[in-house]
This record gives structure tokens, sequence and C-alpha cells, in this order.
């Protein structure tokens, strides 16, 4: 019973939780995006548009 | 893990599905690559703006600002969460994302049909598939009724976009959206019904006027781009989005120029 437990607890730990801040929006039109260069991505220069029919998540980030 | 880490494992884990991760800096490239890509490891997507245009362009209404921060977008471009999801509300958004590969080996016989499909002819390929989906052989039969399945589903979800774009009064995507689908699934009922729709839409008073409002809009838009986020140079910007939100009261467009105005203090 108690390996159970553990096992479940290891199970369940490997599906990432919604931080506190996650909030619900409206579903307001996604804008374009700009970018001079895109890394990661081979030789595709994403747009709104070419995301569209996929679910992304947009991170606006520093390194500093 | 850390915020890399997590993001690495949700671009990775469902990119077949159909999501992305994508990141967006006003550092440049080199910075970057250096300190995000090499020095920690990120495999998802990461762009470089350093004019910042899209985080300009990215004012949700009750979103937060700053910087770093996170927003959720849904497979029809709309922004439906902020913050950091969790795996519960990416497998629901997840839920309505089509994939076109066929996903499985096909039979010898559908190679042609395959092969169109890929190119992206999928009408040629539904039709190609056609007089092998009675045949007596049954993995042949089976595999080519698949084909046409997925075409026609493939089809339908198109057809969605179009209705929701019209929905949404966007106009020049459900322009593109109904010249790819007669070009692609030309043949199919859903390449008919978008030749029947282009007919009605261009016999509709009011798209004409929201896609002259539209033009309006992208004129304006252009100008703010040249002025490169310099107030001084914004006047013809200002001038032509006040244009817009006068002249196409009511529009999907006039209110994009209402929200440029708020946002570059027109």
């Amino acid at each position: 019973m108690k390996k159970s437990l553990i096992l479940l607890g290891v199970v369940a730990g490997l599906a990432l939780p919604a931080s506190a801040d996650w909030k619900k929006l409206d579903g307001q039109k996604v804008p374009e995006l700009t970018s001079n260069e895109w890394l990661n991505t081979g030789k595709d220069s994403p747009t709104a548009a070419s995301l569209r029919g996929k679910v992304w998540l947009l991170e606006f980030f520093a390194t500093w | 893990m850390n915020q890399v880490g997590d993001l690495n494992k949700l671009h990775k884990k469902y990119f077949d599905r159909g999501f992305r991760v994508v990141a967006i800096t006003a550092e440049n490239t080199g910075v970057v690559k250096s300190k995000l890509i090499s020095a920690k490891g990120a495999e998802y997507w990461v762009a470089s703006d350093p004019g910042r245009a899209t985080l300009g362009r990215f004012t949700v209404p009750g979103g937060r600002t700053g910087i770093p921060h996170m927003y959720l977008i849904d497979a029809t471009g709309k922004v439906v969460g902020e913050g950091k999801p969790g795996e519960a509300q990416i497998e629901k958004l997840l839920e309505a994302v089509f994939i076109p590969d066929l996903g499985r080996d096909m039979h010898a016989k559908l190679k042609g049909a395959v092969k169109m499909y890929d190119k992206g002819q999928i009408g040629k390929a539904w039709a190609a598939a056609a007089k092998f989906a009675e045949g007596e052989d049954r993995t042949l039969a089976e595999d080519a009724k698949f084909l046409r399945t997925k075409a026609e589903a493939y089809g339908a979800h198109m057809q969605k976009f179009v209705e929701a774009g019209i929905a949404d009064k966007d106009f020049d995507m459900v322009y593109d959206d109904i010249k790819a689908i007669g070009k692609d699934f030309a043949g199919m009922d859903v390449a008919t019904w978008a030749a029947d729709k282009k007919k009605e839409l261009d016999a509709d008073a009011n798209v004409k006027n929201e896609m002259s409002a539209m033009k309006s809009f992208k004129k304006a838009a252009a100008n703010e781009e040249k002025a490169g986020g310099k107030a001084k140079k914004m006047g013809p910007a200002i001038k032509g989005y006040k244009r817009v939100v006068k002249k196409y009261a009511g529009t999907r467009a006039a209110k994009m120029a209402e929200a440029a105005l708020g946002r570059i203090g027109g």
C-alpha cells in the first residue's frame, strides 16, 4: 500500500503543475511576432500565422 | 527543475502533438546563444527582437507587463491564459489540434497517393486513393479509406478555420484560407464549399468595408514600424490610426487602431 502511494506520488510529480500566477484570459487574438533571428527552429522563421493550428507558450524573457 | 528545464520538457514532450515553446527577448542573438542556449541548454524556439516590437504589440487587457512573463495561445491563435500553465491546461488545448501527418505505414500501392498527400495535394491524394478503397485486398482498402478519411478530416479542419475567421472578421486570413482550400483540396466537397463561401463574401458590403479598413490599418502599422519606436517619427502612424478609427468605426481594424493609439500614446 505504502509502495503504491509512493509510486503514485512519483508519477504525479512527472506532470508539471500550473504556477500560482496562472490565470485564464478572454481569448484575444495573438499579435504578429517580430524577430531579427530565430534560434533552434531549423530553417523556419515562425509567425503568428504559421503557428496557427498549434498550441504554443510564448515567453518574454531576459538572461540577466 | 529550473525554468529552462521545465520549458525544454514541455517543448519536447508535446512537440509531436502540435505544441511549441516560443521565447522572445530584446537581447541580441549573441547573448541568447551564449547565456541561454550554450550555458543553460535551451532547446525550444528562441527569438531576438531588439526593437521590442513583439512585446510592444503584446498588450493584453488585464494582463501583466514586465519580464519574464508567459502567455498560452490556443490552436486558433487566441491568447487563452497568462503565467506558467500546467500540463493539464496544455493537454486540454491539444485536444483541438489536428495533426495532418498520416502517422502510419501505408500499403505500397498507395505510394503515389501518399506522396501527393505529403506534398499538400490533399484533393489529388483523396481522389487517387478512391479506386483502392473498395478492392478485394482488405489491407489496401483499409489504408485507402484511412487516407481518404484523414483528408476529409483535414478539409473539415480547414473549414473550421474559415468559419472562425469570419466570426472574428479576420477576412485577410479567411481569403488566404479559402484560396488554400481551393488549391490543396481540389475535387473534394470542401473545395466547393470554399468557392461558394468566397462568392458569398465577395458580395457582402460589410466584408468589403472590413477589408478596406484593414488595408488602411496595415499602412499605419507600417508607418509605426518605420518610426522604430521614436516618438518624434510617430506622426504618420498616429494620423493613419486615427483615420481608421474615424472612417471605419465598428470594424476589427478600428479596434486594432484604437489599441495601437493607446499603446503609442496617440
